[in-house]
């Protein structure tokens, strides 16, 4: 099993881009305190495509956003470190430090990010509006001021278009049009052109294919990919989608209930999970190849999260659990430096 | 020779008028454009395509909440715009539907049993309001939820979306319908959720001998649950192939079949990222307002000659069960 997806891996400067440690996140519901994100370990490796999937309410949105410091008005960062290369620490960000960290540094495209375009600004603007909200007090700082506004306001243009062509979109006619007159593909793929602009250090994707259709999804994971080995852009892949995983990351993090249970490169995961959550999701999966008849539900409900499972939260629902299992919360058994499994079966005998 | 199917529609087309005013023409939209198909009872149908194909328009005409512009629906043999009152109401309660999206299919203000019972007294299949709490109470166990009375004192505020669904199926099954259209039934839930609906919704329409029109956008889907049944494949209003589920899957015969097999994401990093994109010449679906001549799909296909922009391909029987609208196989 020494195949490894991309060929690129090899050469991968193994490079920490962001390197979560111990992040607790809570929310305030009226029903009690929901733990979303459990005192999660996670590196993402600079140049790599993490894939992160799970259920929904998992927890990945919220781990994602917390990357860049943003948690819902209920909810707070209870506990953890977030540092960008080694050096920013991002939770203690001031408000106008943060302001330049995101998009310049970590990018998000969001769940149905075609709903996050601006119905009263022409596309172009959009481009227009991002760069300049980011970039202006820099470039004084750097006494690049002989460039005059109307100068830049081309040169953004010629960076628009030459991303918008990546995205296979014309970019002519693109800039001009209004969000309501773009279909919902053209839009979603405008957003991934414009997160881009300011070619952020990390790109987090948040669903971005789970609202589009089979073709547009299709063609979306290959610019993305594409992207990818031009550039070498570091990406987090979020989807509860296990096929759009298959498709275009590196390497995969299972989440299930606040906790990554399982992680490595996408390969180990497809042909060799190991976590029986992982093997139950990978069943569950309908496809136009292999045996309908294989296909099999995962086993029972997800448990409330406010009042989560003692021991190892998956226990419940799991056809290998056994006593300690109830009891104890596993920790991670690494098999190798990036792959490892939280269950109980794989401890050292 | 064949018993009347119980469900057929003949060249059906729905136009829609979209816009126009005094000074202006509206816009005719034609959604669903000379469609044919029949369905027995028991059977399960899939409808594949993509979004804004027709599908749904397809979906609700058979149902009888859209009438057609033109062609026929028939029910057991009978016009339903023909009908009188009561034999359309009687066909209204035999034809239900199970939406794509259960958080606006249920009224939040009402609780479970508020959304079952008004059905179930409706059309008298209970004769009080304490077997209708009974009847419902049954059909939460149906679709497994239990303990069902607590379900039914319930707010949809505070159920899942998985299990929103199962009550919209519940409901759907209430008035012992002897049709159901499943409309993207499971698109909004959790890849992990939906093989539990799709099993759910499949043994239920086994063991009642529903006919059962499968709408999806998803082919792997569609084929989990129609199990070796018929696929109807749609494009911009036209039905461009059908057949058996799996004969589709190994050999498809249009080439937009084909396309929308080549883009399904598969999970298996190495057969996914081998496959080859299709060799489309155009990723833009052509308006519906405003259709291309001829086939379709002839913008966009790949092997397109010159009688494709002229001539409209017929849905033809070009092998034992399949049938294909394509110049390409005629």
């Amino acid at each position: 099993m020494q195949d490894l997806v991309s060929p690129s891996r090899e050469t991968f400067r193994r490079k920490v881009l962001i390197s979560i440690r111990g992040l607790t996140v809570e929310f305030r519901i009226p029903r009690g305190i929901l733990r979303a994100v459990d005192n999660v370990d996670l590196d993402i490796y600079e140049g790599e495509i993490l894939g992160l999937a799970g259920e929904s309410g998992c927890g990945k949105s919220v781990l994602a956003h917390s990357i860049i410091n943003q948690v819902d008005p209920n909810g707070y960062i209870k506990s953890g470190k977030i540092l960008f290369r080694e050096e920013v620490d991002v939770l203690s960000l001031k408000p106008e430090e943060l302001r330049k960290f995101r998009w310049k540094n970590v990018a998000i495209v969001f769940q149905g990010a075609m709903n996050s375009l601006n119905p009263v600004m022409r596309v172009g603007e959009h481009f227009l509006d991002t760069f300049l909200a980011h970039q202006s007090k820099e470039k004084e700082g750097k006494n690049q001021s002989s460039f005059s506004a109307k100068n830049r306001e081309s040169d953004i243009f010629s960076k628009a278009k030459e991303l918008l062509s990546r995205v296979r979109l014309d970019a002519n006619r693109v800039l001009r049009l209004f969000p309501h007159e773009a279909s919902g593909g053209m839009k979603q793929r405008t957003i991934a052109a414009l997160a881009m602009l300011l070619e952020p250090a990390l790109l987090i994707l948040d669903e971005p294919t789970s609202s589009l259709d089979v073709l547009t999804q299709k063609y979306l994971l290959k610019f993305l990919l594409d992207l990818h080995q031009k550039t070498g852009q570091t990406m987090l892949f979020i989807t509860h989608d296990l096929a759009a995983i298959a498709e275009i990351a590196d390497r995969t993090a299972i989440m299930y209930l606040g906790d990554i249970v399982e992680a490595g490169p996408t390969e180990e995961i497809f042909y060799n999970p190991r976590h029986p959550y992982t093997i139950a999701l990978l069943n569950s999966i309908p496809s136009i190849t292999g045996k309908v008849e294989d296909v099999h539900p995962l086993p029972g409900p997800v448990p409330d999260p406010v009042n989560p499972p003692p021991g190892c939260p998956y226990h419940p629902r799991c056809p290998f659990s056994f006593d300690k299992c109830k009891s104890k919360k596993p920790s991670r058994f690494y098999f190798d430096h990036d792959k490892f499994v939280a269950c109980h079966r794989f401890e050292t005998k | 020779m064949n018993p009347v199917p119980l469900f057929q529609l003949n060249n059906v087309s729905k136009v829609f008028r979209v816009g126009g005013s005094f000074f202006r023409k509206a816009t005719l939209i034609r959604a669903v454009d000379n469609v044919t198909f029949t369905l027995n009872k028991g059977e399960i149908v899939a409808l594949i395509g993509e979004s804004g194909c027709g599908k749904s328009t397809l979906g609700r005409l058979a149902l009888g909440l859209l009438r057609p512009t033109s062609g026929q629906i028939l029910y057991k043999g009978e016009d339903i715009w023909r009908m009188d009152r009561k034999a359309f109401r009687e066909f209204r309660r035999n034809a239900q539907i199970v939406h794509q999206d259960p958080y606006d299919a249920l009224n939040p203000m009402r609780t479970i049993y508020g959304s079952l019972a008004p059905g179930l007294l409706r059309y008298h299949i209970v004769r009080n309001r304490r077997e209708a709490w009974e009847r419902a109470a049954e059909l939460l166990k149906h679709v497994g939820l239990e303990p069902p009375e607590d379900f039914l004192r319930r707010y949809p505020s505070r159920l899942s979306g998985g299990q929103m669904q199962r009550i919209a199926i519940a409901r759907a099954i209430s008035v012992e319908p002897s049709f159901i259209v499943a409309d993207e039934a499971v698109a909004m839930l959790d890849a992990s959720l939906r093989i539990s609906i799709l099993d759910l919704l499949r043994e239920l329409q086994q063991r009642l001998g529903l006919g059962c029109l499968f709408i999806s956008h998803d082919i792997a889907v569609a084929r989990y649950v129609c199990r070796g049944g018929r696929a109807m494949v749609m494009y911009l209003g036209n039905i461009v192939e059908e057949g058996g589920i799996e004969d589709l899957l190994r050999e498809p015969l249009h080439p937009y079949t084909e396309v929308l097999l080549s883009t399904i994401p598969i999970p298996d990093p190495k057969l996914t990222r081998s496959r080859e994109l299709p060799k489309l010449r155009s990723l833009e679906v052509p308006s519906a307002a405003n259709p291309p001549s001829g086939c379709k799909f002839h913008t966009r296909c790949p092997y397109a000659s010159d009688i494709c922009s002229k001539e409209v391909p017929a849905l033809k029987e070009v092998k034992a069960g399949r049938f294909v609208a394509c110049h390409l196989r005629s």
